[in-house]
């Protein structure tokens, strides 16, 4: 077996210029996936981090007849939202709550209007729940005034400072269409906050739509990954209301962003490929030109098997070594988009590639890319190289030898 | 005595001329009020540069606030809608599929227009939504009309306050204001082309301006209205709207 080995790690080194290329190609394509998913993985990683900083906090109270179809829609309110504060502020675990009110809206300036979600905020709470303070960019949210994602108020072509409608239909059906002041501009991490979202007061939300408490109560818990530890005394305490994790809530979320992995999977395949073409054509080339060799080492006793196998261990190491080489370099390439990360929001401008990501994003390791890496890509290689090698075991020594080269 | 006689004699044109506000609502509402109808209609929506044209024909029934509306343009051929009292089913017949509509969604508009499903097909009388209030005798457009300001006494009436000019002779609003909550002119609806059909005067356009945007504008304009017709059977059942 060494003596295999021996011979065609020979091979190999004899045809350096095939099988580097061959190598090249795989070292790279592996490096590159595992890049990808890295960063695929930092994507989703932030992406859940903005989805519960931005939109579902940890668990959420609603009204029992919630309609997740019409999320925006006013019927079901939380009407004694005072009580379900107080009744949160005396359990331990959680941490910060606060009231929303979601409604769907129009927003104008006179000239162009466009469909928006408006989102009353309490103005005391909601940075206990919330990153909104944090990202806003420009101003502050006031009584009276409004406060615009950034994207939304420059396709409005309107900034801090000007004047516009929102308009709606309040809870009970008559069109409101309310004045207000842009006090503050606001730029996160959250496509959705800055493409399509105008916050304003909650009381003022409360009086225009003509809701009594609000769409829904937000709240963080002090450990939030399980968040299942709690679902029992939440659902005792709360019965009545539907209490949802952010588990619960991002299942949505969830399905989307595995189908987004599903390109990283199409990737690998393409690896896959290459990898095929390249060693069935080194080997191939090797098989035709070493027939001499071949028909010699048969002439001397060597069995087919046996030089099936050489071929095959060929096939072997250069699919090893190569996702070695790519994995190491990967790994060595990766150590700046994981420790530094790269700003996206310079490289997409701001719709987030349909991620819920914006600004600087750090890629995350990930070990079974690793594993599964370089198990296909050593598989793939070896199967590729049956076929050379099955032309190999089909040779007759006589023939071989007869060949001029 | 001979005061009073002096007083009398002021106050008959007073009496004679002062049709309350409530009288002439009764009377547009009056004349608007059948039994059931056919009409068939040709919208233009107009947004920005973008223009689409659209042609349906409908039933509408007095009696359980029933309607039925089948559009025979190219693009919508065979949507159909069915309004029976609250609730409002579609049929598309793309996805062979019925849809009902309830709720928040009555209230968008019908085919990407100016008009909501409400207000296309609500056939409910002024009165019992809006308190009607007399303004001023104006001239509009050529005609002499009531001008009478409705503002909404119940809280889901769709606007705030209309005010509507009202033609002194035929008892139709050439122009309909439409105020939001708030106070904001929203929508401004235009009745011109008056023809008597039967007993009772019919807008042949009406042409209805979203006061937010620039530049927006949907117009209907008749091609036939019948009145106090017999409604083929089962018009307003769901059965009708998937054959």
């Amino acid at each position: 077996m060494k003596y295999l080995f021996k011979l065609a790690l020979k091979n190999i080194m004899k045809a350096r210029r095939r099988t580097i290329l061959t190598f090249l190609m795989l070292s790279f394509g592996v490096m590159v996936y595992l890049i990808m998913e890295s960063m695929l993985a930092g994507f989703d990683k932030a992406s859940f981090q903005n989805f519960i900083d931005f939109e579902t906090g940890h668990f959420k109270i609603r009204n029992e007849n919630f309609d997740e179809d019409h999320p925006y829609d006013t019927d079901y309110s939380l009407k004694n939202t005072d009580q379900i504060e107080e009744k949160l502020k005396n359990l331990d675990f959680v941490t910060g709550y606060t009231s929303r009110i979601n409604f769907l809206s129009e927003i104008d300036n006179g000239i162009d209007s466009t469909p928006v979600i408006t989102v009353g905020v309490d103005p005391e709470n909601d940075s206990k729940v919330f990153s909104l303070k944090k990202y806003i960019i420009k101003g502050s949210l006031e009584k009276g005034g409004a406060l615009l994602g950034k994207t939304l108020a420059d396709d409005m072509k309107v900034d801090a400072g000007d004047i516009i409608y929102i308009t709606f239909r309040s809870s009970k059906g008559m069109f409101t269409s309310i004045e207000l002041l842009i006090t503050g501009l606001v730029q996160s991490a959250d496509p959705k906050v800055n493409n399509l979202t105008v916050f304003i007061n909650l009381d003022e939300a409360r009086e225009h739509m003509g809701v009594e408490g609000a769409t829904e109560i937000t709240f963080r818990v002090k450990d939030y990954q399980e968040p299942e530890r709690y679902t029992k005394q939440l659902e005792s305490d709360f019965s009545g209301f539907r209490v949802q994790s952010w588990k619960e809530l991002s299942t949505d979320f969830t399905a989307l962003m595995s189908t987004k992995r599903a390109g990283g999977r199409y990737f690998l395949l393409f690896i896959v490929v290459i990898a095929l073409v390249g060693i069935i054509n080194t080997l191939l080339m090797s098989v035709y030109e070493k027939r001499r060799e071949i028909g010699t080492l048969m002439a001397l006793g060597m069995e087919h098997n046996e030089i099936r196998n050489v071929f095959m261990i060929e096939g072997f190491l250069i699919g090893f070594f190569g996702s070695i080489c790519g994995l190491i370099i990967g790994t060595i390439t990766n150590l700046y988009f994981i420790y530094s990360g790269i700003d996206y929001t310079a490289m997409v401008g701001e719709g987030g590639m349909g991620f819920n990501v914006m600004g600087v994003i750090k890629s995350s390791w990930v070990i079974s890319a690793y594993i599964s890496s370089l198990l296909i890509v050593v598989f793939a290689s070896v199967l590729s190289s049956y076929y050379p090698a099955k032309k190999v075991m089909k040779m007759n020594p006589a023939e071989c030898l007869r060949t001029v080269q | 005595m001979k005061k009073s006689f002096l007083l009398f004699f002021l106050l008959i044109p007073l009496i004679a001329s002062a049709e309350t506000a409530d009288e002439i609502i009764n009377k547009v509402d009056q004349n608007q009020l059948f039994i059931t109808q056919k009409y068939k209609i040709e919208m233009t929506i107009k947004k920005g540069n973008r223009e689409l044209a659209k042609e349906f024909f409908g039933y509408g029934q007095k009696d359980g606030d029933k309607a039925f509306m089948e559009f025979t343009n190219r693009e919508d051929l065979g949507v159909k809608y069915l309004k029976l009292n609250d609730e409002l089913w579609i049929y598309f017949p793309d996805a062979d599929d019925i849809m009902k509509i309830s709720g928040h969604m009555l209230k968008q508009g019908l085919m990407g227009s100016d008009i909501s499903y409400e207000d296309l097909l609500e056939t409910e009388e002024m009165k019992t939504k809006y308190e009607s209030k007399f303004i001023k005798s104006e001239n509009f457009d050529g005609r002499d009309c009531y001008v009478i300001e409705a503002n909404a006494k119940v809280e889901d009436a769709s606007y705030q306050k209309q005010i509507l000019f009202i033609d002194k002779e035929k008892y139709i609003p050439l122009k309909i204001e439409m105020y939001a909550k708030g106070g904001r002119l929203l929508k401004n609806m235009l009745l011109s082309d008056i023809r008597k059909v039967g007993s009772r005067y019919v807008p042949w356009k009406i042409e209805i301006q979203d006061k937010r945007r620039r530049n927006s504008k949907t117009t209907l304009v008749f091609k036939e209205i019948i009145y106090d017709i017999n409604v083929p059977e089962n018009t307003f059942t769901r059965r009708s709207l998937k054959k």
